[in-house]
């Protein structure tokens, strides 16, 4: 009995290790964390607009992000076309009736950014406050990608001096905008002043309907 | 010595009684609370302090959102903006939920301290408000929850005015100005001191507020 123990512990202990190493390596590095940018199941391309949900519109025209809610204008981000990526209006904008289904935004993430809150000062307010020093900082960004539903990617630039690239972000864009390429989707690229593009990367993160309003 | 320690017992019982159902002093502030109408229970609950304004008119018609501005609150970049559809009338920072989370050991009871997005509307104006302190606010300095009500009272944590927009979350002042523009409170909103009177001094009962 004492040797089919030991000659069990001898090889199942290390195997096991290696299973929870696997996992452990998985999860520390494996796809995006939903947090920054959430891949979400095939079913919810298509979101339900309701009255409690922000939407995005791009108006092409007078070259300004809206965020509304209940149609309500609550933000504008005014921006400079850099590459319209030959865009023939992938989307219909409807005012006058609400849309029951819009594609939304996917997934968003910087590329570079700057951090609004010094290291020195996140790390007293954190102490003070007891608060993770993730839930106070905020990201001025350099350069942000949105991932449309609909496979549209709208590359976000700011005039932000100080942004510091996020290595494995970039790796993920690059890999992105090949993928693109290959497969014909449309994209659109734009210049936004930094405090708009900090607003328009927190709206994002919680994958609002988008419309783009030719 | 039997009659001597007995007496010290009594002496000692008698004085650990009084501790315990010793009452505080009560300020003329406090003798002029005015009751259940302006209490609001949950995250935050105020009522018209010792000037006693208060107008909670709005919380018979929460639903009734007025034309004209109305308020924008930004929880990322902790901006608050009053402005109509084609203008900007007042432009802020303020200091919006951390999104931190109180769990108290013993009872198991949580608080999660977010700003909720959605639509709302202005449904009571304040001056010179006091703040009764819930629960939350001594579990998580590690001090005993008092059970006398005057020990909630606070008069100087809210600033000089306070907006409700309903559920107990207000806008208000703070005594943490250098914090503006980072999100470290317990759900509501905070200002600084000259935004916060421009704000209440174009606000009424019934101007709608988004949160995004």
């Amino acid at each position: 009995m004492s040797f089919s123990f030991l000659q069990c512990k001898t090889t199942c202990g290390p195997t096991l290790a290696a299973i929870v190493l696997h996992f452990t390596l998985l999860a520390a590095f494996g796809p995006a964390a939903p947090s920054s940018a959430s891949p979400g199941p095939k079913a919810a391309k298509l979101a339900p607009v309701s009255e409690a949900t922000p939407r995005l519109v791009i108006d092409m025209q007078r070259q300004v992000i809206d965020v509304r809610l209940t149609d309500i204008v609550l933000r504008e981000y005014a921006f400079t076309i850099l590459d319209d990526g030959g865009m023939t209006g992938g989307f219909t904008e409807n005012l006058s009736s609400p849309p029951s289904e819009m594609p939304i935004v996917e997934s968003v993430y910087l590329i570079s950014g700057a951090e609004t809150i010094p290291e020195a000062e996140l790390r007293i307010i954190a102490e003070e406050t007891g608060l993770g020093a993730d839930h106070i900082q905020r990201f001025l960004p350099g350069k942000m990608v949105l991932v449309t539903s609909e496979g549209m990617r709208i590359y976000i630039e700011t005039e932000c001096p100080t942004a510091k690239t996020f290595r494995w972000q970039w790796i993920k864009d690059v890999f992105g905008r090949v993928w693109c390429a290959l497969t014909g989707g449309n994209s659109l690229h734009l210049s936004l002043s930094a405090e708009d593009a900090m607003s328009l990367y927190g709206v994002a993160r919680s994958r609002p309907p988008v419309t783009v309003k030719q | 010595m039997r009659v001597l320690s007995c007496l010290l017992f009594s002496v000692a019982v008698v004085a650990v009684t009084l501790l315990i159902v010793r009452r505080p002093m009560m300020t003329t502030a406090v003798d002029t609370i005015q009751p259940s109408e302006v209490l609001y229970n949950g995250r935050i609950t105020a009522f018209g302090g010792a000037n006693g304004d208060s107008d909670t008119t709005g919380r018979r018609s929460q639903a009734r959102h007025l034309k004209g501005p109305y308020i924008v609150i930004d929880r990322y970049c902790n901006k608050l903006f009053l402005r109509t559809e084609d203008s900007i009338l007042l432009e802020a920072l303020c200091s919006t939920g951390s999104g931190g989370e109180l769990v108290d050991a013993p009872t198991g009871r949580r608080w999660q301290f977010d700003t909720p997005p959605g639509v709302f509307t202005v449904d009571a104006k304040l001056t010179n408000p006091w703040w009764r302190k819930p629960d939350w606010a001594f579990i998580e300095e590690g001090i005993p929850v008092p059970k006398n009500d005057a020990e909630r009272l606070d008069d100087q944590m809210m600033g000089e005015y306070a907006i409700g927009f309903g559920d107990g979350f207000f806008i208000h002042g703070t005594i943490y100005e250098r914090l503006l523009g980072v999100a470290v409170t317990h759900g509501c909103v905070r200002l600084g001191t000259a935004d916060l009177k421009k704000l209440y001094d174009h606000t009424r009962i019934g101007t709608s507020v988004y949160v995004f």
